[in-house]
């Protein structure tokens, strides 16, 4: 009885082992990348930048598939990327990723 | 219930919690890069992403290590019920909140609904309950020191 109590749980650690070992996860992974876009503005209120309004959004797709409408750069956000649609503005928040501008 | 019921039944629960956090802990280290970008989506730890990525199933694989010791099983129980309790209600968060969202937790648990999974969790929350429970009665305590 002793033994299988020391078994038991061991044997259920190596099984785990095994099972996350060849755990196929890549359909989520295509699934979570799309993201809610939503171009930022700045003014002088806003320096750090804002999204003003649902008016704002831009595009629902994977970071790598969107065409951004701002010329590449890497000082401030042009489109601010949400995993769901936004449904208060004016917002400040950063989001989950971000594609820049000059 | 005789104290081998007891006693079986007790390593059967003990055994699935021991599976639960190696495999979620395991699969999360595995897929780790997956793992940061559903936590960099989630409105409570975006912030903290980079390091919940590691803590999160370094704790799930210390918490099944801690259930395997037997003098570390009733800490680890209770640790065990902390962990499910945080888990339900950040799932609770997040269907009231990010529906949208898609589960961060390893392996094929991330297929569930987020309701699925609040009726999983709430469930094992139970069962690390009852596990303490059974663990605490005094006729169970004697037959772990006799065994």
């Amino acid at each position: 009885m002793k033994k299988i109590k020391l078994i038991l749980p061991v044997i259920a650690f190596a099984i785990a082992l095994v099972a996350s070992a060849f755990t196929v996860q890549k359909h989520n992974a295509q699934k979570l990348n799309s993201l809610y876009w939503y171009e930022v503005t700045y003014d002088q209120d806003h320096p750090s930048g804002v999204i003003a309004s649902s008016a704002d959004f831009y595009v629902q797709d994977e970071k790598t598939n969107v065409t951004s409408p701002c010329t590449s750069g890497s000082t401030l956000d042009c489109l601010r990327g949400f995993s769901s649609q936004l449904t208060s503005f004016p917002t400040g928040s950063s989001g989950s990723d971000q594609i820049k501008k000059p | 219930m005789t104290n081998k019921i007891k006693s079986i039944v007790s390593s059967v629960i003990i055994s699935l919690f021991v599976f639960l956090f190696a495999y979620t802990g395991l699969s999360k280290i595995f897929h780790r890069n997956l793992f940061l970008i559903i936590l960099r989506q989630s409105p409570l730890l975006n912030s903290y992403a980079g390091i919940v990525s590691w803590v999160l199933p370094v704790a799930e694989l210390c918490t099944a290590l801690l259930l395997i010791i037997k003098n570390t099983q009733r800490l680890a129980l209770y640790i065990t019920l902390a962990l499910m309790l945080i888990f339900t209600f950040y799932i609770l968060y997040l269907l009231l909140f990010v529906p949208a969202l898609p589960c961060s937790c390893g392996g094929v648990l991330q297929s569930l609904s987020w309701s699925g999974h609040l009726i999983l969790n709430l469930f094992l929350v139970f069962l690390s309950l009852f596990e303490i429970l059974l663990t605490n009665l005094p006729v169970y305590k004697y037959s772990l020191k006799t065994n």
